[in-house]
This record gives C-alpha cells, structure tokens and sequence, in this order.
C-alpha cells in the first residue's frame, strides 16, 4: 500500500470526525472541534498554494505572450500590497476591491442569462424528444407561475389553490434528487473512510 | 440532533458502510455487475480512445466545493473519476487536465494526477500543470475554466462538482468548441441547466455510480448496489408513512 501512515492518519480523523457528529460526548466532541480547527489551517494553507498555482499559471501565459494574464498578476499584487497596508477590513480597501468585483461579475451574471437563454433554444433544438418537450413546458409554465403575472389570479377561487398546487411540485421533485445526492454522497465519503480511495496519496 | 436521531444516523452509516464492505469481497463479485447503459458513460469513453488517437485531451472540471463544507461529495466524486480517466489515458500523448475553484481540490488534483500517471515526477507534474486552481468565486473559477476548454484542444469536458448557474457559461463555451460536455452536480440549480446546455447530463445519483462504469474496483460496484438498495428502501418507507399517515395511523 502506498503511503501507509497518511492512509492511517486519514481513516482514523474522519472516524474521530464522524464520531463527534453522532456522539454527544464532551472528550469526542474536543477532539472534533481540535481535528477541525486543524482542517480549516490547513484548507487555508492550501488556498494559498492554489492561488500561487493560479498566478504561476498567468505568469506562464504571460511568457507565452498572452498578455491579458498582466491584468490578473497586476490586480492580485495591488490588491495583496493594499491589504497588507490598510488591512483586510478597511472600508476604504472594501470599497475599492467591492468596486471592481462587482461590477465585473454582475456584467458576467448578464452573459450567464444570454446563456442560459442560448441553452434553452439549443435544448429544443437537440432534444427534440419527450423529456426535452417536458422540460420546456415545464420552465415556461414556473416562469409564469413564479413571477408576479398571475398575482390578480391567486385570488380566484379554485385558481389560486391551483397555481399553489403547482408551485410545490418542484419541492417534490428536488427532493426526490436530493435523496438520490446524498446516498451517493454518503457511498463517496465511505469509499475515502474506509481507505479504498485515497486522493492524499500521491 | 436528539439523542434518538444521532443513533438513528450512526446505525444508519454503520449498515450502509458494512454492507459495502461485504458486497466488495470476492465472493460477492463473481458475476460482473450489470450496469444499465447511460449515454453519457459511452460517450466519454469514446472521448477517452480519442485522446489516444487524435491526440485531444480531457478536462475535468471539479467546480467549486470547499472541502470543509457539506456540498463537497460532487468534488469527492469528480476525483475518483479523475483517477479513473487518468489511468485509462495513461497512454495519451495528452495527458487529462482538471480546473478546480477551491485549493484544498487543486492540491487533491494534483496528487490524484501524481498517484495515477505512472512515472510522472513532481517537477513534470508541476511544469505540465495539470491539476489547476482557476479561480476564487464561482465566476473567476468559470472564467478561468472557459480558458482552458478554448485553448487547450479539449475534445471532451466532463463536468462534476458542486456549481450555480455559472456552469452555464462553461457548457456553452464546451458546445461552440464542438467538444464533448457532460455534466453532473450535487446543486439543483446546476442540475437544471447543465440538463439544458449539456450534451448528456447526468442527474441525480447517477454522478456517484460514474466510478462504477469507468473502473473495475469491487468497491464502487458494491456501492452502486447499496446505493441502489437504500433508495428503494427510502422510497417504500416514504411510501408507507404516507399511506399510514392517510389511514390516520400516524
């Protein structure tokens, strides 16, 4: 087996961890909270590896005379250098990087509706079938439903209860799904506690 | 969670566990397991055979999940079918490339790619940079990804994670490059548009039973099985309580 004791280490946090979840015991529970304050360290830790990945990976593209990656470097070390001077919660350092991400990704929220939009025509046109048919009567119809069209309607007798009715099918739906989700959830995560895959190995 | 609950759970994860352990053992497993056919698994082991003649490569994008947070078994999932496609393209002049928007995954990644292609060193792994981070919010990760699906002569994008309607951006960019999109996520929202703007989506638990097509452990065979025995456990227990709760019984 290769790496042995990170096998070890690993099974043997997630039972601590999994434990202190079901077992309301105050030794169980310590060492959880331990484990875990660990694992945010950690995760941090491993954030800033990525993020130094991200910039080697523009500082690569920049090499490759893809210039646009400037942009990204520039911006992460203005942002880096203003914080490190102001502080990370300075209003004033607040409002500039607020100011520059939100606009940018509200304007990346208007391309994802003309996508979405895309997506819908090029359904009908692909999945000329009858889940492709069901699926956009049944975006038109919550559309109409969830919007504030048939406000006036709700108060029609027989009508309201209708649109009412209709409204709480998506809940069954997605819950449905949801218990499909977690099963397999529940299957990955003990396929990685039990040691038969181990994506720390490497 | 009351005392009653958390036994409930904790027995409830203690069968479900054993009984993917037994249903792994050898002789358990003597017959293959069947399998009903999803599109989506064929095409990407089409996608898989091209990478080896026409000298493509894969991306495997793992979304955003925070490992720490509850919605991380997408990404979990999304690296048990890294290992796998990384296995079979061991062959590839191209080896698969995965983006990830969360650096806990990105570093899983690339230790998942060192594990998997044989002979690979870190320095290669790190010159190669196969196990990206793309980006810090949704949008800069999808951003990020878009470069790699349009520039990298991607000829399959297989996308598993956790993600919002963003992932909407990444099937579109994948279609106009003419590639393969298949996608799978543990959100309803991305469930919902990734039914529209992928070729074949996957919905629901079918994201978990992906390991089970693509390898040949015991293990996710006999997961698919419990998997597969607990929902219909569910669905005649969800069964039951409504028809006795009509009858007035509960």
């Amino acid at each position: 087996m290769k790496a042995p004791f990170a096998t070890a280490v690993a099974i043997t946090v997630g039972l601590l961890i999994l434990a202190g979840y079901f077992i309301v015991s105050p030794l169980v529970q310590n060492i959880r909270f331990f484990l875990l304050d660990w694992a945010i360290i950690l995760a941090g830790v491993a954030g800033i590896v990525g993020i130094l990945s991200l910039l080697r990976t523009h500082w690569r593209k920049v090499r490759s005379r893809e210039f646009g990656s400037l942009i990204v470097i520039f911006a992460f070390l203005a942002t880096l250098l203003l914080g490190l001077l102001l502080g990370a919660d300075n209003p004033q350092f607040q409002f500039v990087v607020t100011g520059i991400q939100v606009p940018i990704e509200t304007s990346l929220m208007a391309v994802v509706l003309f996508s979405l939009v895309f997506a819908a025509i090029r359904l009908f046109q692909k999945k000329n079938n009858l889940m492709g048919t069901i699926f956009l009567i049944s975006m038109f119809v919550f559309l109409v439903t969830s919007s504030s069209l048939l406000g006036i309607a709700q108060n029609i007798p027989g009508l309201g209860a209708l649109i009412s009715a209709i409204q709480t099918l998506p809940v069954a739906g997605a819950r449905g799904i949801l218990l499909g989700i977690s099963l397999g959830g529940i299957a990955a995560g003990l396929r990685i506690l039990v040691g038969a895959e181990r994506p720390y190995r490497g | 969670m009351s005392p009653l609950n958390a036994a409930l759970g904790l027995f409830f994860v203690l069968i479900y566990a054993g009984l993917i352990l037994i249903f792994s053992l050898p002789r358990m497993n003597k017959k293959p397991p069947l399998l009903r056919r999803i599109e989506a698994v064929e095409k990407l082991k089409l996608a898989i055979g091209l990478t080896v003649e026409a000298g493509t490569r894969i991306h495997i994008s793992l979304g955003n999940a925070d490992l720490l947070s509850p919605c991380n078994s997408s990404a979990l999932a999304g690296l048990s079918i890294l290992e796998q496609v990384a296995l079979i393209s061991q062959l590839a002049d191209r080896k698969p490339i995965a983006t990830s928007g969360n650096g806990t995954i990105a570093v899983l990644s690339q230790s998942v790619f060192k594990n998997s292609l044989e002979g690979i060193s870190a320095a290669d792994l790190k010159e190669s940079n196969q196990g990206q981070f793309s980006g810090t919010t949704p949008l800069s990760y999808a951003v990020g990804a878009i470069s790699v699906i349009r520039k990298d002569q991607i000829s399959a994008n297989v996308l598993l994670g956790n993600y919002g309607c963003e992932v909407a951006l990444l099937g579109q960019n994948s279609n106009q490059m003419k590639a393969i999109t298949l996608g799978a996520s543990d959100s309803l929202t991305a469930q919902a548009v990734l039914f529209a703007a992928s070729d074949d989506p996957l919905i629901g638990e079918e994201l978990f039973a992906l390991p089970a097509y693509l390898g040949t452990k015991r293990i996710h065979s006999a997961s698919v099985k419990i998997q597969d025995f607990f929902r219909w456990v569910l669905i005649i227990t969800m069964l039951a309580g409504a028809i006795l709760k009509y009858l007035g019984f509960l």
